[in-house]
């Protein structure tokens, strides 16, 4: 298992897709779809619900096999932490417990995944709540152990599907802030999942608007803003012009110039 | 779905008002009679009265009702949901001594037709010799069972509840039950066994059987009609006894789980526990009041009545 | 057990109130006591018959328990083993329709040849009669964890053997005891259904046999005093198993009802 010493840390890999097909049901959900993402790189994939964006994600995690076309990873085998829509914690283990299941999955000597889980929940901000149970934490806590779940054995990729869409505001603000930091200081290339313009404006150094109807990508645009995000940034005219530009992508019915 | 609703509840309440119909009391001249079990020979003599009109013939209305296991025939009679009902003599001074005022009029039975079944090969020096080892079948709670205990006592053998034992009995030689002659023993000889039947008269125990009862106060109340009903089963059984057939085929249409063969052979060896030939056929079923006080001090000395129970005059 | 305590007020008062306008109602109504004993003669016969009454009752009670263990042990594996393999569940499950509508009394001579007469035959008959709930909830459960949860174990190339054992059962196990809650009523029926026909009786038998001895006797007191410790035998069990799995859920975290954690 890798340290987290950036001395002989793996690089972060970069993702190739060439012509990705998907069906479920006979119902193409994605249709030729190509997309390259850069080491290291934070993508916000923006799209409605039921526009594939889940499936591409189970795609590049290798949870499911593609109708045709090609997914490559390079390096090809990164450790992959995944953030599901919510928290999936077993109820029966406490905070720590749960960060501890894939150290225990990989076969981790215990001493080494306590002292590593420990960090993890440090990393989260949670230090003081190792040994409560999901059902005393809140939902954002709970969120945060699965995120410092997905961190174990620090994994090169980071997939989050929605993670945030059940919170209230003002925690989703904090952990889309808490997020951003996390990977940019791990350097994790990350995959993100939202249908929120503003959030995908937070975070993203890309983002990539998929469409429901067509099954591909229709808008893929840099984010030229610097991190960490503050409210000056979320004032400016380019904001505001790019988060209006991005609605539009988003509307079914008009024609996608 | 509110269709639905609303027609299984007008199913049930059109059950329910044709349920407490049936319990009202009958118009003038409708006499239910409740049997105790399906059709079978035990009720032929009944089914020929009825085959033959001589009911209708006496300006009777005749409502044979048969029943089934567990029926309960005493409190039906006694409550008012029929006239007359058939049960064994026994039952009958136990319901008495708990109150209900019931009379027997006619006893289709003059010997009971019951006692316990054994496989033949069974090494039996005397009749204690059952109690000693094996299983032993016998309704828990009946007077043979409680006779039986004081008489000889229960010393080694396994007692087990009566009901649907001829598997078992078939696959196990020291297998003993209780049984009703023309049923058990005719059905285990059929599968291959060779039985022996100890009659529980010949043990000391000979309440009359199949005893048709009524009410006091209906008795009172409809003297003539019971007494010419009466005579109407009378002639029915002697009809049944000279050519069975037409009644056995009246049965065999309400109870067709059994063959007409097994009805002409349960109408054979029931002969004997009916009327006793040697006493001529003017008097059949009528019944003497010793008999009656008889088994009246032998139920209270088995402590199943509280006193000796007098059945009333006999009419 | 406070709150144990409140909530039997309400019925316990019911029943009393039931049981006063029964006393009075059915004397006004004129139904004799053959048909229908008043209230307190059946308690005044529970109190006469108490010893042997509660022994009966105790002897079904223990045919029931034991019957219910085999079926929870039973029942959770064989759920077990239909949760592993899509095509044997559908192959076995719809005979498990037998269990739920075999009554005891059709199968009784096959029972007695397989076990004997006596408490092998009765606990057999009150497993039987309590299998269905088990086996069907239990299989739910392991069927319905969590899919996100299953997926996390798969991208951590974890065993079949560890996604049982760390995920499935725990995750099974609200409803493994909602199917128990169940099935521990119907194990008392099944107990005091096997004696009817099964159970040895003569001073050895449980309540099943002095039930059918007071019908047969035409002591309805009695037999109302038996029904009646029967349905408190039964509430009795119900309870329990209730109180075992709100602590149980309760020690482990879990919440009662399935929710999104």
């Amino acid at each position: 298992m890798p340290s987290k010493s950036s001395a002989t840390m793996p690089p972060a890999p970069g993702i190739r897709m060439q012509k990705l097909c998907q069906a479920f049901d006979g119902r193409t959900v994605i249709d030729q779809l190509d997309l390259e993402v850069q080491p290291g790189e934070f993508l916000v994939l923006l799209g409605p619900s039921g526009c594939g964006k889940s499936t591409l994600l189970r795609l590049v995690a290798g949870l499911s096999e593609p109708v045709s076309g090609q997914l490559s990873l390079n390096p090809p085998h990164p450790g992959i932490g995944f953030v599901f829509q919510e928290a999936s914690l077993l109820p029966w283990r406490t905070a720590l417990g749960n960060v501890l299941l894939p150290f225990e999955l990989e076969g981790v000597p215990v001493a080494k995944a306590q002292q590593e889980a420990r960090e993890l929940l440090q990393d989260v901000g949670l230090e003081g709540f190792a040994e409560y149970y999901p059902d005393a934490l809140s939902g954002g806590m709970r969120m945060r152990v699965s995120i410092a779940r997905a961190l174990a054995g620090n994994p090169r990729l980071l997939l989050l599907d929605e993670p945030f869409a059940a919170l209230d505001e003002v925690t989703r603000t904090r952990l889309d802030q808490h997020l951003g930091e996390l990977t940019r200081k791990r350097g994790t290339t990350t995959l993100f999942v939202t249908h929120s313009i503003q959030e995908a404006l937070a975070l993203a150094d890309r983002i990539v608007v998929i469409s429901p109807t067509e099954g591909r990508i229709v808008h893929d645009r840099q984010v030229p803003f610097d991190w960490p995000r503050t409210s000056i940034h979320r004032q400016s005219g380019e904001w505001q012009a790019l988060a209006r530009h991005l609605g539009e992508c988003l509307e079914p019915s008009e024609a996608i110039a | 779905m509110t269709k639905r609703v609303l027609f299984v509840f007008g199913l049930l309440a059109l059950i329910l008002t044709a349920a407490c119909d049936g319990s009202k009391e009958s118009g003038k001249g409708h006499l239910r009679i409740q049997f105790d079990w399906v059709p079978e020979p035990e009720f032929g003599g009944y089914y020929a009265a009825e085959l033959k009109g001589l009911f209708t013939a006496r300006n009777l209305a005749v409502d044979l009702r048969p029943g089934a296991a567990g029926t309960p025939v005493i409190q039906m009679v006694a409550s008012g949901q029929a006239e007359l009902g058939i049960a064994g003599a026994d039952d009958l001074l136990i319901a008495k001594s708990h109150g209900m005022d019931v009379v027997p009029v006619f006893a289709a039975f003059h010997d009971c037709p019951l006692g316990l079944m054994v496989h033949a090969e069974r090494k039996i020096n005397a009749v204690e010799d059952l109690f000693k080892s094996g299983t032993l079948a016998m309704t828990p709670g009946s007077a043979p069972t409680r006779f039986l205990e004081k008489r000889y006592g229960y010393h080694g053998v396994k007692l087990v509840p009566y009901g649907n034992n001829l598997a078992t009995f078939m696959s196990d030689p020291l297998f003993g039950q209780q049984c009703f002659i023309t049923s058990e023993p005719v059905a285990a000889e059929r599968g291959g066994a060779k039985v022996r039947v100890i009659l529980f008269k010949d043990l000391g125990y000979n309440p009359y059987a199949g005893v048709l009862f009524t009410r006091r106060a209906f008795l009172e109340s409809h003297q003539e009609e019971v007494k010419a009903l009466v005579a109407a089963i009378k002639e029915g059984w002697l009809a049944y006894q000279a050519d069975p057939e037409p009644a056995i085929a009246r049965m065999q249409s309400l109870n067709s789980t059994m063959s007409l063969e097994t009805f002409r052979t349960a109408t054979k060896i029931q002969q004997d526990y009916l009327w006793p030939q040697s006493e001529g056929p003017e008097r059949f079923g009528t019944m003497e009041a010793a008999r009656w006080d008889a088994l009246s001090e032998t139920l209270h000395s088995l402590g199943m009545t509280q006193g000796p129970t007098a059945i009333g005059n006999l009419p | 057990m406070s709150r144990l305590i409140r909530d039997l007020y309400p019925p316990f008062i019911l029943l009393l109130l039931l049981g006063l306008s029964a006393e009075v109602g059915l004397d006004l109504a004129g139904v004799p006591a053959y048909l229908c004993p008043r209230p307190s003669e059946v308690i005044r016969t529970a109190l006469q018959h108490g010893d042997a009454l509660s022994v009966a009752l105790g002897r079904t009670g223990m045919a029931a328990l034991t019957g219910l263990l085999g079926s929870a042990l039973g029942g959770g594996l064989l759920a077990l083993a239909l949760s592993l393999n899509a095509w044997v569940r559908k192959a076995v499950y719809p005979l498990m329709v037998f269990f739920q509508t075999v009554p005891i009394v059709a199968i009784a001579p096959m029972m007695v040849i397989w076990v004997g007469y006596g408490r092998p035959a009765v606990i057999l008959s009150a497993l039987i009669v309590s299998l269905s709930p088990i086996v069907a909830n239990s299989l739910q459960g392991l069927l319905s964890a969590d899919p996100a949860l299953v997926d996390l174990f798969r991208m951590k190339r974890a065993s079949p053997l560890s996604i049982l054992l760390k995920l499935r059962i725990p995750s099974a196990i609200p409803q493994f005891l909602t199917g128990l809650r169940i099935a521990a009523g119907l194990s008392v029926i099944g107990a005091i259904v096997g004696e009817f026909v099964a159970d040895t009786f003569d001073g050895g038998g449980g309540v099943g046999t002095l039930i059918e001895a007071a019908i047969k006797e035409q002591e309805t007191p009695l037999v109302f005093a038996a029904l009646m410790g029967s349905t408190l035998l039964g509430l009795a069990f119900f309870l329990s198993v209730g109180g075992l799995s709100h602590l149980a859920l309760r020690h482990l975290h879990i919440a009662e009802t399935r929710s999104s954690s």
